[in-house]
């Protein structure tokens, strides 16, 4: 090999031997992170440290490891795995790996450092890169627990089928809760439902004694559960936060009414070192189930409502002769899925007398579903001769599943019953038959039923509408009324006018001003006079102008007036006499007429007003 | 040649006439041709004895037709004959008697059912006394009294005439002599009257439009106050006809005389009049 060959090989050989190292390390590598729920905690709180581990084309890690300080206590890790697949260029790079969390609780108080925790992968322990630095303050200031809740949320692809189904959205209580299940919320009268109770639980906390159940008023109830309240536990989610969830607690209800009708709470008391050891409470939520009533289309005939389910009858009778006085035996039998009636309506025949009967039941759940058989054995006293058909028991029921109307019926068939007394020791008898009572005849004088409907009209309402009443009764009289005192205000008003058309006061101020400055001055004095003469009879009620105006002065003041005033009228007057009569007086006299008399006039009301 | 013979007008008038009258009867019996048969079935089992079928029959047609006082009398019966046969049930002289009442309420003038009612009462009477039973008497309040001396629509009218007379008062008062004289009679009159039958027609609607008859169909109905508590006296006795209010979930307010309270629901059938 000359020298030039062997550099090539060792050149080749490096440049291999480093791109495998490179291929090797991407294989390998590794992404660990981890981070805690909370940094600050109260003493007795719970918190979890989550660790992600994921690696691309290489081992799976394994064995994660916590070594956390012994003044927190830590729970057993949970493992999910986990696959993520990421695209680069054209190509394509899978990393699977684990997801750990731990649960601690903080037992004492103080500032505290937890180690990163450790994973192995491929044989070489790898901790994760985080700081986890905890403050653990005193009880019930771990306020900061809230801190991305997200961190913790359990993903649904790691639930089981039933902790998926049992997963809330929104946890009610952050630690824990009681919550019943319906496996329907809307059904007819006397149908099934079906209610699970299940413990929501965030920690360790254990059932104090057996939960109260919840009311149930319109319900009549069967337990499901052969051990209430020892039930297998799953992990769930409520809100982001994971809890685990144990039956505790399953019934068959059947509704008696209709209506939306409430199942009321369960209460459940339960202890926790968390909680000191102190009972807690709490009480679950409170469904309401619609019930309807079943459909009237189709509704035989006697269905009772309630009957609800798939029902058979069958029956037995013995013996078929007997003699008038003899019991015969009839034994009928009642099965199927439901809440099966406690009574039949029985098949009553005139001289076939039913006894009460006896009772005997077996249910079981079938499915989840209630099932049972009811036994009714009744003795029947035979109470006249001949064949008689005791006829068939009828149940007409309703099927919820199938959504109609069925008829369970059995026909008990004939029974030969000979006249004679009654032997002794012949089934079912009790002895010499009841002396009848005198009950029966007491209804002897009520006339048979009517073979017929006769023609009939219901009569009509005897009702009598508020609209039409208030209005015959309120509107005559407030007509009459409104009529009357429209009536009056019309004749006052003229009678106002008319008033109103002689008042002196009124007159003078008219006249006042019909005073024109372009009329002849007798005029104007003539129109002066007037109105001064109706001031005055306003004024004083005294007609002046019968007076002469030599005493007018006199009686003014007699009438009340001042004494200036009255000589200024009588000026007044005077001046207006000469200048009606003498048409050679002074007519600057005339120009100040309208003025003077004017003022006069105010004076004079003003002072009637006085 | 061909005649035409045209009829009458009057034997025209005479058959539309006679053809609009077969016409009422026949669309008030058509009303009941379609739902009946639950009716003639009832008859069918009532003739044959069989009792129990007949009960459901008429229960049905109760629930599926409109009212009828002979289907309600026939209902009646029915239960009357499984109690005179030794098969009766606690409550069927109550339900006869819901069924006589109901007949009554249609026609008041059925004496079959008047009579039927008063064997039920009597019935009911002697059964409690020989219990050891008090007698239970109720009297019904002057309210109630007054109310129901005639119907709603009568006290309306009633006291629309005292309105009118009230107005007529008002109007005469202003004439002179008899008219006057005649007006002050009627105005203070009117005026009485019309403060005294408006509340009573009021009172009458009000009764009417929030209560309903029904008739105890147990063997006593206890009444009890609004918090549950029993009230002190007699429970009301079987087939007492009472006065039904507002339901309140599985319990139902009821007046019986001058005694009101809350019974539980399904001791009291309420009558249907439709």
């Amino acid at each position: 090999m000359t020298a030039s060959q062997h550099k090539f090989c060792v050149g080749g050989l490096m440049a291999l031997l480093l791109l495998s190292s490179s291929q090797a390390l991407a294989q390998s590598t590794a992404l660990v992170s981890c981070r805690a729920s909370a940094t600050k905690v109260g003493v007795g709180d719970t918190f979890t440290i989550k660790m992600d581990a994921m690696v691309q084309n290489g081992p799976v890690p394994n064995s994660p490891s916590l070594l956390a300080p012994s003044t927190f206590s830590i729970s057993h890790p949970r493992v999910s795995s986990r696959t993520m697949a990421q695209m680069g260029g054209s190509s394509m790079y899978i990393q699977r790996g684990i997801g750990v969390t731990w649960r601690l609780r903080a037992t004492h108080e103080g500032k505290f450092s937890i180690p990163a925790p450790t994973v192995n992968i491929a044989g070489k322990t790898v901790a994760a890169t985080c700081e986890l630095r905890i403050r653990v303050g005193a009880a019930g200031s771990g306020q900061s627990n809230d801190s991305d809740d997200d961190d913790e949320r359990p993903d649904d692809d790691d639930l089981s089928t039933r902790g998926r189904r049992l997963a809330l959205d929104e946890a009610p209580d952050r630690y824990a809760f009681v919550r019943i299940v319906a496996d329907k919320t809307e059904v007819v009268v006397g149908e099934q439902v079906t209610l699970s109770f299940y413990f929501y639980r965030f920690g360790r906390y254990h059932q104090v004694g057996l939960p109260r159940e919840p009311s149930l008023t319109d319900f009549l109830r069967f337990p499901l559960e052969r051990a209430p309240g020892v039930g297998s536990s799953v992990t769930t989610r409520a809100g982001n936060r994971p809890f685990e969830a144990r039956l505790i607690d399953k019934m068959a209800v059947f509704p008696v009414r209709s209506g939306a009708l409430k199942i009321g709470k369960m209460k459940l008391n339960f202890t926790s070192r968390s909680f000191q050891n102190n009972i807690q409470s709490r009480l679950s939520n409170d469904l309401t189930i619609t019930v309807r009533k079943p459909p009237k289309e189709g509704r035989p005939v006697g269905y009772r409502m309630g009957d609800t389910g798939r029902y058979e009858l069958s029956a037995t009778v013995t013996p078929r002769r007997a003699r008038v006085g003899d019991s015969v035996m009839v034994e009928v039998r009642l099965s199927g899925t439901g809440a099966l009636p406690g009574s039949l309506k029985l098949p009553e025949r005139v001289g076939v007398e039913w006894l009460t009967p006896e009772k005997h039941e077996s249910m079981s759940v079938d499915n989840g579903k209630i099932a049972g058989l009811r036994t009714f054995r009744y003795a029947v006293r035979m109470g006249r001769a001949g064949d008689v058909d005791l006829g068939a028991v009828a149940l007409p029921h309703y099927d919820p599943a199938a959504r109609k109307y069925h008829l369970a019926s059995v026909d008990l068939g004939i029974i030969q019953v000979a006249s004679g007394a009654a032997k002794p020791g012949a089934v079912g008898d009790a002895g010499a038959p009841e002396a009848a009572s005198d009950d029966d005849d007491v209804f002897a004088s009520v006339a048979a039923a009517r073979p017929q409907l006769r023609a009939y009209q219901a009569a009509a309402g005897s009702g009598f509408a508020p609209l039409w009443l208030w209005s015959l009764v309120l509107l005559p009289p407030l007509l009459v009324i409104g009529g009357h005192a429209a009536w009056r205000g019309a004749g006052g008003l003229a009678a106002l006018r008319r008033r109103r058309a002689v008042d002196p006061a009124v007159m003078a101020r008219r006249t006042l001003r019909q005073l024109n400055g372009k009329a002849a001055a007798e005029d104007n004095a003539a129109r002066v006079e007037r109105a001064v003469h109706y001031a005055v009879d306003a004024a004083t009620g005294m007609k002046s102008r019968a007076l002469m105006l030599g005493e007018l002065a006199d009686k003014l003041v007699e009438a009340g007036l001042s004494p200036s005033l009255a000589e200024e009228i009588s000026a007044l007057l005077r001046d207006c006499e000469s200048l009606r009569f003498n048409v050679d007086a002074d007519g600057g006299k005339a120009n100040g007429l309208p003025a003077r008399a004017r003022a006069l006039v105010k004076a004079l009301l003003k002072a009637k007003k006085g | 040649m061909t005649v035409v013979v045209l009829p009458s007008l009057r034997a025209g008038a005479t058959a539309v006439a006679a053809l609009l009258a077969t016409g009422l009867v026949l669309s008030s019996a058509m009303a009941w041709a379609d739902g009946d048969e639950p009716f003639k079935q009832g008859v069918v089992a009532l003739q044959a004895g069989h009792f129990e079928e007949a009960i459901d029959q008429f229960e049905a047609f109760a629930d599926r037709a409109p009212s009828h006082p002979d289907a309600s009398y026939n209902r009646g019966v029915a239960y009357l004959t499984r109690v005179r046969n030794g098969a009766g049930r606690p409550g069927d002289l109550g339900r006869a008697a819901a069924a006589f009442e109901e007949t009554l309420a249609m026609d008041g003038d059925d004496a079959g059912a008047a009579h039927a009612l008063a064997l039920i009462h009597g019935e009911v009477a002697r059964r409690r006394s020989r219990g050891g039973r008090q007698l239970v008497i109720a009297r019904p309040t002057l309210d109630r009294v007054v109310v129901q001396l005639t119907s709603e629509r009568n006290w309306g009218v009633a006291a629309v005439l005292a309105a009118w007379m009230l107005t007529f008062g008002l109007v005469l008062r202003r004439y002179s002599g008899g008219y006057q004289v005649a007006g002050r009679i009627m105005l203070p009159l009117g005026l009485l009257l019309l403060l005294v039958l408006l509340p009573v027609y009021l009172w009458s609607r009000q009764l009417r439009t929030t209560t309903r008859p029904g008739v105890v169909v147990a063997r006593e109905a206890i009444l009890n106050e609004d918090d549950g508590k029993r009230q002190p006296g007699e429970p009301i006795p079987e087939a007492a006809k009472v006065e039904t209010g507002q339901r309140d979930g599985r319990r139902l307010h009821v007046r019986y005389g001058a005694r009101e309270g809350w019974v539980a629901a399904d001791t009291v059938r309420l009558l249907h009049i439709r």
